[in-house]
């Protein structure tokens, strides 16, 4: 508000101090007419038509209305480029605008932890309780309230991680966010392709591989699947592609599903989170879903 | 002064004149020095006019009623600085016709939406909301992903915008109907959903 032309700044000054002036004039003018002024109009004998002063209440009440603008614009913004006595305790710019200031308000103790390394975090019961409500905040409508993940979102409280479980990983993880992709392999394989190949991933997946009846889909996989996802299907941390021969999967390991995931491909994104959250935030996360590593 | 005040007492017509001219010196105090602050109309070094599918996905959500309950500016106050994001700028808002700053949060601000969530969270979302947050308490638009955008108005949207100011280029506009064609109207909010606070 303050880039006013100095015209318009002078416009406001003078209006508002003559508006104030006039109040004030108008209030004492009205005090001192203590005499009723009658008029000459008499209805029905006695009932008059006249001015009488304004009850005391009213009067102060127009004085403390006058005294609490002056204080106002005293302590707050008010003219031109004045910003208020009380503008650097209360809503200063700076205060509102700057991340660091107003974290600093709610992680009391920024400074300490930010000193403190991870695993010492992670006994720290206090910190612990702020890690999981920083989660609840900014992750919980994808992963859960408990970061046990749901369809398309992976759960982070299993030992399966798809882009790595050490402490820099998952920094990296949630600081500048995973883009995943998986090509749709509907139309090299053909219907029957995927059918196969699905099947052979759930028989690895569930222990019960055959020769017989998934040596096709085996030959497929070692074709199409091997680069990304291993020869042993466990996966590959560089490019997110996950192990498909554990329990854990990302969209559900239903023979439905992974037909799908295979035949339309899958495109999961973690967005970055380095612009919302500051170093702290990411680090108590951090330490948080690696607590149990 | 009293018989002045019992003059303009007796004359109502006088009295709404003076009633007018003495709150219309307080609205002038008020309104018209802020159309001079030069800060208030320069625009964010990267705001700019939404493009033809952002466009259309904001009049869906105008259309759905969104903006009824969900604001779209974060105030200079320390809890939602920190809820949100950086308190929202009025150079942000200079392509904003209408503005959409709402007054109801029945859902949370969305002024800082963009890139919070990926489109997939979005489409998940928006068909239906218990499928992600389980105590959602907001309306599912399942309809969003089955209706294609109407492209007919477009150009002419665009070509008012470009009158009241907005730069759009001849070639933008020429382009925009098959910017949209085949587009869903989820395919619009989401595009728009996407951008929200990016203008900074
Ligand atoms: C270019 C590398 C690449 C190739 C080749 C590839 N995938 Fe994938 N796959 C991925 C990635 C990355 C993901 C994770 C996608 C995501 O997170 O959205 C994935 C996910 C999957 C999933 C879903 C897993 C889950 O947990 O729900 C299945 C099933 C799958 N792939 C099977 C296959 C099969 C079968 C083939 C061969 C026909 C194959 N993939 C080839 C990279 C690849
Ligand atoms: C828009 C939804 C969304 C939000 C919000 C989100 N995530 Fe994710 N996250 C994902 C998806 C999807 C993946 C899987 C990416 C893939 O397909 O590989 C993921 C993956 C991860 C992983 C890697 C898991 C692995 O197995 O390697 C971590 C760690 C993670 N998220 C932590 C977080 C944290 C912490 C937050 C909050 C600051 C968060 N996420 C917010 C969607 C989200
Ligand atoms: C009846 C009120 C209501 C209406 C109408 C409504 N919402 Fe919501 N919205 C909510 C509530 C409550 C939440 C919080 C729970 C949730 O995430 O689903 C929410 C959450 C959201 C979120 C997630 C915000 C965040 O930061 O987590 C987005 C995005 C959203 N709504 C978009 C929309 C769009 C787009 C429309 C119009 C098509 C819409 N909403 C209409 C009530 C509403």
């Amino acid at each position: 508000m303050a880039n006013l032309p100095l015209f318009w700044q002078i416009t406001v000054v003078v209006l508002t101090i003559a508006g104030l002036i006039y109040l004030l004039f108008l209030g004492i003018m009205i005090y001192y007419a203590k005499e009723p002024v009658k008029h000459e109009v008499m209805w029905d004998e006695t009932l008059e038509e006249g001015q009488a002063p304004v009850p005391a209440w009213w009067f102060w009440s127009g004085i403390s209305a006058a005294i609490f603008a002056i204080l106002y614009m005293l302590f707050y913004p008010s003219f031109g480029n004045y910003t208020g006595l009380l503008s650097n305790g209360l809503i200063s710019e700076k205060y509102a605008l700057s991340k660091a200031a107003t974290q600093d308000d709610y992680y009391r103790k920024t400074e300490k932890l930010e000193q403190t390394d991870i695993v010492h975090l992670q006994f720290d019961a206090e910190a612990m309780k702020l890690a999981k409500n920083t989660f609840v905040q900014y992750c919980a409508s994808c992963h859960g309230v408990e970061a046990k993940g749901q369809p398309s979102f992976p759960n982070l409280t299993d030992d399966a991680w798809v882009w790595g479980s050490t402490v820099d990983k998952i920094t990296q993880t949630i600081a500048n966010g995973r883009k995943a992709t998986m090509p749709a392999w509907g139309i090299p394989l053909g219907k029957d392709g995927v059918d196969k190949v699905a099947k052979y991933v759930l028989s690895i997946a569930n222990n019960n591989y055959n020769e017989k009846t998934h040596g096709a889909g085996k030959a497929k996989y070692q074709q199409f699947c091997v680069a990304c996802h291993g020869a042993n299907l466990q996966g590959n941390p560089a490019f997110g592609a996950p192990n498909l021969g554990d329990s854990a999967w990302l969209y559900g390991g239903d023979l439905a599903t992974v037909k799908q995931s295979i035949a339309n491909g899958r495109n999961g994104v973690m967005p970055a989170h380095k612009d919302r959250l500051t170093a702290l935030q990411i680090k108590l996360l951090t330490a948080w879903l690696s607590r149990n590593n | 002064m009293l018989k002045l005040h019992k003059t303009i007492e007796s004359n109502s017509a006088l009295l709404i004149f003076g009633i007018l001219i003495v709150t219309s010196i307080g609205g002038f105090v008020q309104i018209v020095p802020n159309l001079f602050d030069e800060s208030l109309h320069k625009g964010t070094a990267n705001v700019r006019p939404y493009s033809a599918l952002e466009l259309t996905g904001r009049d869906i959500y105008i259309r759905e009623g969104c903006v009824g309950c969900h604001s779209q500016q974060v105030r200079p106050l320390v809890a939602e600085v920190m809820r949100y994001g950086a308190a929202s700028t009025s150079g942000e808002g200079i392509y904003d016709r209408p503005f959409l700053w709402g007054s109801k949060r029945t859902g949370p601000d969305l002024a800082r939406l963009g890139g919070k969530y990926s489109d997939k969270w979005h489409e998940l979302h928006l068909h239906n909301p218990r499928s992600v947050v389980p105590q959602s308490i907001m309306p599912a638009y399942p309809w969003l992903a089955k209706n294609k955008v109407d492209k007919s108005i477009i150009v002419a949207k665009m070509q008012l915008l470009k009158k009241m100011g907005h730069p759009y280029t001849d070639a933008e506009i020429k382009q925009a109907k098959s910017a949209i064609s085949d587009k869903t109207e989820l395919d619009a909010i989401i595009a728009y959903l996407q951008i929200l606070g990016t203008f900074r």
